[in-house]
């Protein structure tokens, strides 16, 4: 159940990272709309809220899940930072319109 | 909010982090290994591994072996063998004055079979006393308290973008990277910084703030400590001999009241007389609150003179962050967690020292005297870290004072990396200290093996991503402009 709480809070940071201008922009390539934003936001919310619950059900103590929340979740929005430093500094693909010639270009 | 204030602050943050950032780094990398303090004791007594001891029957065998050996001591303070620790700590104040620490076997009770060291003792010392004689190196933690408390609150109000640059970190960019590291690693993490450094500074706040106990006690500090601790006072001695009562229903009624919280630590006061007292404290591994139960017996007799549990809000509140900040009851997973937040404060301090020499070097300023000494800190604590664990396997086991030589051994290491650093102009320093990092922490990780157990296992994993890190520091080559390439 606290793997569970704890893959969670990733998924909860990474979409807090999306709902972010800056995060949102390295992890898609293009800058997202702010209504989809404030969605994503609100899930990541909503997923961490989900992570706290379900440490609370695993470790059985409010305090003790709290604590575990607390750091857990931090250490999940660095790793959803360096995941959108990665994406912003992984070469760019070619978009299909750019490599493809002949009758469709 | 006026500029000005945010400009204050920015100021003030500055120069909180350029005086205390050294002694902070030291206080916090001791302090993050100290979570893992009976781990450290275990793996520095390979003798233990894979032992189990019986709380009871081991805290029995070590006091049986003091009243052989120390019979004449004013006092025996017994941390009880648990779990994650085989064996049962002593410490014992000799008839002339100073104190003996020892591990001692939880079957024979005797110091003999396991080496001689202080094991993760030391980090836990070192990180509020800082090998400095009482008070003096108390005081010197508890305004480093004071001041990562400051830094925190000012660093709040100083970082603008608090929220717009919370998923930002642009590396390769020289300066603006540092301060994006500094920024991420305080930001995201605060809520841990936050209450290590309060109640950090909180747990030694009665140094900073003595008026209050001085004057309600007036001058007599061993009332305010009866006052605080009702339960742990001892009874005066006599003077007429006496024989210590059977310790085996003691303990075991001990236990009985404990429940799963089990025998924690055991004190004896006056064990030659007659008026011999024995607290048993209660273990705090299920509670977040450092909060004690405490029986008092007669030594002489067995019998119970008190039953006590602290319900007095303001203790409970005082225990409650005292025990957030040294974390036994944390299970495994929340103990990484606090291991992974005591190493990412560790590196925003760093970073933030590294970046005020950027700083002040961009604007035209001298900075290779700081930066040398930067290099000689941030990466001379880690070889000398290491060097601690790497001096418990290279001296003779047999060797006299061998705890003391072990912890020499992280002061000249300290010393030497202090001196190397200050010789070489600062790029090479930080080469080449961070070359030396490396080598000691794989040192600690080659020692940890055949890696059969949690432990060894553990410590080296901890010890080839940390010389990793460093590996890869000393692979970048810093240009003039402090930009790394």
């Amino acid at each position: 159940m606290a793997a569970v709480a704890i893959l969670g809070e990733l998924a909860g940071a990474l979409l807090l990272a999306l709902g972010n201008a800056r995060g949102g922009h390295a992890l898609l390539r293009r800058p997202v709309p702010p209504a989809r934003r404030r969605l994503a936001r609100n899930a990541g919310f909503c997923l961490l809220g989900a992570a706290l619950w379900g440490l609370i059900r695993a470790e059985g103590d409010l305090l003790f899940a709290l604590t575990a929340w607390a750091l857990s979740s931090g250490s999940a929005c660095i790793l959803a930072a360096l995941a959108c430093t990665m994406r912003d500094r992984a070469p760019v693909r070619p978009t299909p319109r750019q490599t493809v010639t002949g009758p469709l270009s | 909010m006026r500029p000005g204030f945010r400009a204050a602050m920015t100021w003030l943050h500055d120069w909180t982090g350029i005086l205390t950032g050294w002694v902070l780094l030291a206080i916090v990398l001791s302090g993050t290994l100290s979570v893992f303090r009976s781990e450290i004791n275990v793996w520095m007594r390979p003798e233990l591994a894979g032992r189990t001891a019986d709380p009871v029957r081991a805290t029995i065998a070590a006091i049986d072996w003091l009243h052989d050996h120390a019979p004449r001591s004013p006092a025996w303070y017994l941390t009880a063998a648990n779990p994650r620790a085989p064996f049962t700590w002593a410490v014992w104040q000799q008839p002339d004055g100073p104190f003996v620490q020892h591990a001692l076997d939880p079957a024979s009770g005797a110091p003999d079979t396991i080496r001689d060291t202080l094991g993760g003792e030391f980090f836990y010392r070192f990180h509020f006393e800082l090998q400095i004689p009482y008070p003096f190196g108390r005081l010197v933690a508890a305004v480093a308290a004071m001041a990562l408390v400051l830094a925190l609150v000012t660093g709040i109000v100083a970082h603008r973008r608090f929220f717009a640059d919370f998923f930002t970190f642009r590396p390769h960019k020289g300066q603006r990277s540092w301060l994006d590291a500094h920024n991420l690693l305080g930001v995201t993490v605060l809520p841990f910084h936050l209450v290590i450094a309060f109640s950090g500074a909180v747990t030694l706040a009665s140094l900073l703030l003595p008026w209050g106990i001085l004057s309600a006690y007036r001058g007599a500090p061993a009332q305010f400590q009866d006052a605080l601790s009702p339960a742990m006072a001892a009874r005066p001695a006599t003077g007429t001999p006496g024989t210590l009562a059977p310790m085996e229903p003691i303990l075991h009624e001990a236990a009985r009241r404990f429940g799963p919280d089990g025998i924690g630590q055991i004190y004896v006061y006056n064990p030659g007389d007659a008026a011999a007292t024995l607290i048993a404290i209660g273990g705090n591994g299920r509670h977040v609150g450092f909060d004690s139960h405490v029986l008092r017996f007669d030594g002489t007799t067995g019998r119970i003179l008190a039953d006590y549990r602290e319900h007095r809000p303001m203790i409970s509140t005082f225990a409650t962050l005292y025990g957030l900040h040294v974390a036994r009851f944390a299970p495994p997973l929340t103990r990484w967690l606090y291991f992974v937040c005591g190493l990412l404060l560790a590196a925003v301090i760093a970073s933030g020292l590294r970046l005020r020499t950027l700083r002040r070097r961009r604007q035209g300023k001298s900075t290779e005297a700081v930066e040398r000494l930067n290099a000689g800190m941030i990466a001379g604590i880690p070889v000398a870290f290491a060097g601690y664990f790497l001096a418990n396997r290279l001296l003779p086991a047999t060797l006299p004072d061998r705890a003391g030589h072990e912890v020499q051994a992280v002061f000249t290491l300290w010393g030497l990396m202090l001196v190397l650093a200050a010789a070489l102009p600062s790029a090479t320093g930080w080469r080449v200290l961070s070359v030396l990092a490396m080598l000691a922490l794989g040192g600690v990780a080659g020692f940890s093996a055949p890696w059969l157990n949690g432990i060894d296992q553990g410590a080296a994993i901890v010890a080839i991503l940390l010389a990793a890190g460093f590996g890869y520091a000393a692979s970048r080559r810093p240009a003039p402009g402090g930009r790394a390439r």
